[in-house]
């Protein structure tokens, strides 16, 4: 028996950031676990700058992923950013002064970022001892947050409430549980198109409830804020044994 | 606890080609496994920043769009009798501030005073290049880089402090978005259509009656769905605790929002639009988007009514199946049944 913290994410575009440093920014099919930690950080009200207390949330939790959704979609969306040329001398006050102000003609750098349309997941916070929050603190927080909350972009904002609820059981059992329950909206008309109850799952640790068939490696344990620095962790997947 | 807002609009777009691919088409996204018309947040963000509409509400509607800021104040350093030399040299400083001064060789000093857009300097700009003035004639002395620094930090943090900004190379303008914008999706299912078009030369003779040019543009028609949600602590924080450019920084936003398009093709299709219903929520609790609404596209002749009466079901639902805390207040505007006005919806979001 363990307790779990579950809560759904949902939004029409939604994106999971990957190792990137050209021009394509790639997105995950599943939320990062830099994600998730910066989701539960913005709602505790944890600012970028704060490593100590960002190390800390790193260190404390476990989480699982139940992905609901067999129809979402992919998409690329170019992007183009004007900006001038860098210029140290000149202070721009504001984005209209730089473009039309700028000494130079603004030059323009493209970018392809990519999102997944449709996507809808379940999400289970698991606490290590010695964590700096609760899960009924995580819970509290993610119902009236500190800063606004987004599922990998801040063009992504959530369009159901996460609903979080703490659920007892195996890893397996806690989802079925939040599955079942009605009060998540994915039961809702709009979204019962979308959402399946497929058995498929990735997670971290040791956890009950569950059969494995891979293991890998994925490169985003946050490191540092501050220098933009990750390593790796490692991410099991499989599926939820069916007897719950 | 944090105060947010949330800004729920329906926008319908007769056809045009507001944000475009690389290939020159349409943005789409699919929602509910339907393809959607698009406009990224991106898109929306610049033409609201860039917006007249937006620099002169947060100027109060009255400040001065000048290129002669650099001849007037040297004009009046001259008249207190500041020496030629200092006078023409604080001008131009102060004037450098605001936009690059002419450089013609054949014209004088004082005509090179003059910058060479036009640049709006607020009532705040205004009065704070005035105290200047006076200190600077007192002292008889030149401007120091702070002073200078100072005479635009009001237009600073506006649109920095809404829309946020990352800069690698210079940090002190890192500062966190207090307005998280949604990319605006079509309520209804679309199909991006071709424009064939060709372009006769005018000087053709009676034997040669061909087009000189031909070529395609996709576009598509939509009634969009936009969500914009705000932290209200945020943007004090980043406006420095000034509650009352706070307010004014709210309203601008939202009539910007409201009434300002991206500019894309809007030479070929005028596809200026103004929002037609607004749903404004205030509370603390966890902020969420109404696109759910639209999961399954509207569908029908009265698209408008029906994405209404969706958007505000979907607002009851949410609070049904998810409970609401008393504190959350609402304010709708609803152009087509006449209910609300804009005054009333900037007074509701500013407060």
């Amino acid at each position: 028996m363990s307790r779990y913290l579950i809560f759904q994410l949902y939004a029409s575009l939604v994106s999971w950031g990957e190792v990137a440093v050209g021009e394509v920014r790639h997105t995950a099919t599943i939320p990062s676990r830099s994600a998730l930690l910066g989701l539960l950080a913005a709602a505790l009200g944890i600012k970028r700058e704060n490593e100590q207390q960002l190390q800390l949330m790193n260190q404390h939790y476990h989480f699982a992923i139940r992905p609901l959704s067999p129809r979402e979609q992919w998409l690329r969306d170019y992007h183009t950013v004007q900006m001038p040329k860098e210029n140290r001398k000149r202070r721009y006050y504001t984005r209209r002064d730089e473009l039309i102000l700028s000494l130079e003609e603004p030059g323009t750098m493209l970018t392809s970022r990519e999102y997944r349309c449709d996507a809808c997941y379940h999400v289970a916070v698991q606490e290590t001892s010695d964590a700096p929050f609760t899960l009924d603190e995580l819970a509290c927080a993610l119902i009236a947050p500190v800063f606004p909350l987004y599922l990998g972009r801040k063009s992504c904002p959530p369009a159901l409430p996460l609903n979080p609820q703490i659920i007892d059981g195996t890893l397996g059992e806690a989802f079925h549980k939040a599955y079942a329950d009605s009060s998540y909206g994915f039961n809702c008309e709009e979204l019962a198109a979308i959402s399946s109850a497929q058995l498929f799952c990735v997670w971290e640790g040791e956890q009950q409830g569950v059969s494995g068939f891979a293991t890998q490696q994925r490169g985003d344990q946050p490191v540092s804020r501050n220098r933009w620095q990750f390593t790796t962790r490692l991410q099991h997947s499989g599926y939820l044994t069916e007897e719950c | 606890m944090t105060t947010f807002i949330q800004l729920h609009i329906l926008t319908a777009y007769a056809p045009s080609n507001l944000n475009r691919d690389d290939t020159g088409r349409p943005k789409t996204a699919i929602m509910g496994g339907v393809e959607r018309l698009r406009v990224s947040s991106q898109s929306l963000k610049r033409a609201w920043r860039t917006s007249d509409v937006f620099e002169d509400a947060l100027n109060g509607h009255i400040g001065t769009r000048t290129r002669r800021l650099g001849p007037e104040i040297y004009k009046q350093l001259r008249d207190k009798g500041v020496a030629e030399k200092m006078a023409l040299s604080i001008a131009g400083k102060i004037a450098e501030q605001f936009g690059k001064l002419k450089s013609d060789k054949g014209a004088s000093a004082e005509e090179n005073l003059e910058i060479e857009q036009l640049v709006h300097a607020s009532p705040e700009e205004q009065q704070q290049i005035q105290k200047l003035l006076a200190t600077l004639i007192t002292d008889n002395r030149e401007a120091n880089p702070e002073e200078l620094n100072l005479l635009r930090a009001n237009a600073q943090a506006v649109d920095i402090a809404l829309f946020g900004r990352m800069l690698a190379s210079k940090p002190e303008f890192n500062v966190e978005a207090a307005c998280q914008v949604a990319h605006a999706l079509g309520v209804s299912a679309v199909t991006v259509e071709e424009d064939f078009f060709t372009a006769v030369d005018d000087l053709n003779g009676k034997k040669d009656s061909g087009s000189a040019h031909m070529g395609e543009q996709g576009f598509a028609s939509a009634l969009f769905y936009s969500y914009i949600c705000i932290s209200r602590d945020l943007l004090l924080e980043n406006l420095n605790g000034n509650e009352e450019l706070v307010q004014r920084t709210l309203r601008a936003l939202t009539e910007t929002a409201l009434t300002v398009s991206p500019g894309g093709k809007q030479n070929s299709f005028a596809s200026r639009a103004w929002a037609s219903y607004v749903m404004a929520e205030k509370g603390t609790q966890q902020p969420r988007a109404l696109s759910v609404a639209f999961f399954s596209p509207v569908r029908g002749e009265d698209q408008h009514a029906q994405a209404i009466t969706r958007l505000q079901q979907q607002q009851q639902k949410f609070t049904r199946a998810y409970g609401q805390r008393t504190e959350e207040q609402r304010y709708e505007m609803n152009v087509e049944s006449g209910d609300g006005t804009l005054q009333e919806l900037l007074n509701f979001v500013s407060q």
